[in-house]
């Protein structure tokens, strides 16, 4: 029973649609689909010009780890917020199996951001490689391999960022809030985790180098580290739930 | 104050004093007068509750109150139905008609009136009305 | 066997220095309509609230149908929160779905019976909802499961006229099916205190008065004649 209910709870989650009461006119389409073309153009205009490296299109990913924090965030905190806090708090099932729900919604979506990044990372280069054959053939082959690990990496994130997230919202309506600063300073400082562990440090002022990224043994060791801390923030979270809250 | 009509029934519900004795007393009354005849259904609890818009365990009581008097009688899957019982209703009559003789004599007492001035003012209104 | 289905004595709840209750001492009967009243910081959602085990008391004990109050308890009771809003993304039918997946005991039969009491069409969606049609649906959800127990805090608040006849409407069909125990706060005396078999007047934190509305009103006239009496 517990199993479906959790099922029902990550489907509740993970799918909400923006509450419209009234339908909207199809034309609000043509903006994005404007911006879109607008953006394709600018783009063949850049690879022709010469200037374009294909690693660009990995550097504004390092942002990624501070959207994780706050897609967990935002739920947790967005409960509060509109109303519906009682109806979740009073649903008779354990306080973990609550908090669990809400987290695997907030990781499923994170997987889905970077799923999407890597669709539209590989479809660009793709493009660009079409536009100057300098970026085709081998270098491709090469790119891709690089621009996989590399988001497979940045998978591996989600996990610590959404917790600690989803930690730092309950933080802020528990008894427990003069802690808040602190959570959000150390939100800061992991934000830049992925940006540390990917950039060398002798190179440390040039940033990320995407496709000469090789991850160093003792960082897997960190990951996995992570993923515990992820477990134990998360306990953490259905502790507060249970007893802390300021209602 | 809840009014309304219920079948033949006309009710006047005051907040302001215990509500079962109030459908009791009107329920009676109303038999006692005639609005409602022998052997009449009367309305379920749930619908003299919801036209009333009061608990239905207030209805409960003052139905199981009219079933103890044998002014009513519940048949299985039918509902309530008023005794076909005339000795039943001429007794409420009776007790209905001595508690209104017995107020209205409270009442001229405490004006200052005594039984021989009563009777004389009776036989004046009386007979207008007849 | 104790027919008391909450009880709870000399509880004591603070926020900061302010108490929410105060050595709170009260018995609520089972299987009857009881009516909690008072005015605004009474206690009363306070009350709810820890019924429901969402708020803890620092003193005194209490029990919530032979439990002490938390998640385990709440699948036998139908909580509708005090300024409840509902699922803006939901229509009716979604509302329905998402309470017969997670809510123990709801009847789906029963919420299509009510749903067209109450006159909420499966299609409609929350967001274009009036208030009165959103607080018809919550409190759908919440009777239309097969529970020994119902809060119901404030479930009138800010509600048209007809939403709070056919609120009332409900609620005496239910009363009449079932033997349910139903708590309901509300400000709006005159409309819900025919349906009170039991009150509680509440101030403070703590109990003022409580006994059989029909007693009382024997004894001092109307439950908001009363009400006013004690909140002069």
């Amino acid at each position: 029973m517990a199993q479906h209910v959790f099922m029902h709870l990550v489907k509740h989650d993970a799918i909400r649609r923006r509450a419209r009461s009234k339908e909207y006119s199809r034309w609000w389409l043509a903006y994005p689909v404007l911006v879109a073309l607008v953006g394709i153009v600018y783009f063949t205009i850049y690879v022709s010009s010469g200037e374009f490296q294909p690693q660009y299109l990995l550097y504004w990913t390092v942002a990624l780890p501070y959207g994780f924090f706050m897609i967990a965030f935002a739920r947790t905190h967005r409960e509060r917020q509109n109303g519906t806090f009682g109806w979740w708090l009073s649903l008779p099932y354990s306080r973990f199996l609550l908090v669990s729900a809400k987290y695997t919604a907030s990781v499923l979506y994170g997987i889905f951001c970077v799923l999407i990044a890597f669709v539209l990372t590989t479809l660009l280069s793709g493009y660009a490689s079409l536009l100057n054959p300098m970026f085709g053939g081998d270098f491709l082959k090469q790119f891709f391999k690089a621009e996989f690990l590399w988001y497979g990496y940045l998978l591996c994130f989600i996990p610590f960022m959404a917790a600690y997230g989803m930690l730092t919202s309950f933080v802020g309506m528990s008894y427990l809030k003069p802690l808040l600063p602190l959570m959000w300073i150390g939100f800061g400082l992991s934000g830049n985790g992925f940006i540390w562990l990917t950039t060398k440090w002798q190179a440390f002022k040039e940033g990320p180098d995407p496709l000469h990224f090789a991850p160093q043994a003792w960082s897997w060791w960190g990951i996995v580290a992570s993923f515990v801390a992820a477990g134990l923030m998360l306990a953490a979270s259905a502790k507060i739930m249970e007893k802390q809250l300021r209602l | 104050m809840n009014e309304a009509q219920v079948g033949r029934m006309r009710f006047r519900i005051d907040l302001s004093q215990p509500l079962y004795e109030q459908v009791l007393d009107q329920i009676r009354s109303s038999i006692a007068k005639g609005e409602i005849d022998l052997g009449e259904k009367i309305p379920s609890v749930r619908e003299l509750a919801q036209a009333l818009k009061i608990n239905p365990n207030t209805v409960m009581r003052a139905y199981q109150e009219l079933e103890r008097d044998g002014l009513t009688e519940t048949r299985r899957g039918q509902g309530t139905f008023i005794t076909t019982k005339a000795e039943q209703v001429q007794t409420i009559r009776q007790n209905l008609a001595e508690k209104a003789i017995e107020e209205f004599l409270n009442k001229m007492n405490s004006l200052g009136y005594h039984l021989p001035d009563i009777q004389a003012l009776i036989e004046e209104k009386g007979g207008s009305r007849r | 066997m104790n027919n008391q289905v909450i009880e709870c004595q000399h509880i004591v709840k603070k926020y900061g220095s302010k108490f929410a209750l105060n050595d709170f001492t009260v018995s609520i009967p089972a299987g009857k309509v009881t009516g909690i009243l008072g005015p605004n910081g009474a206690g009363k959602s306070t009350f709810f609230r820890m019924v429901m085990g969402l708020v803890r008391p620092e003193q005194g004990h209490m029990q919530v149908l032979g439990s002490r109050p938390g998640w385990q308890t709440n699948k036998d009771i139908a909580y509708l929160p005090d300024r409840a809003r509902w699922y803006a993304d939901h229509t009716v039918e979604k509302a329905m779905q998402w309470a017969e997946n997670l809510l123990p005991g709801f009847n789906r039969e029963r919420a299509e019976k009510l749903a067209d009491f109450m006159d909420l069409d499966r299609s409609m969606k929350v967001a274009g909802m009036s208030l009165g049609q959103e607080a018809r649906l919550m409190l759908l959800i919440c009777i239309a499961r097969d529970v020994p127990m119902i809060l119901l805090d404030e479930p009138f608040s800010g509600i048209d006229i007809v939403s709070r006849e056919r609120i009332i409407g409900t609620l005496i069909d239910n009363i009449s099916e079932t033997e349910q125990t139903i708590l309901l706060s509300t400000h709006e005396i005159d409309e819900a205190e025919s349906l009170f078999d039991h009150v509680v007047f509440m101030e403070n934190g703590q109990v003022r008065l409580t006994g059989e509305a029909e007693t009382l009103r024997a004894e001092h006239g109307s439950m908001e004649t009363l009400y006013r009496k004690l909140y002069r």
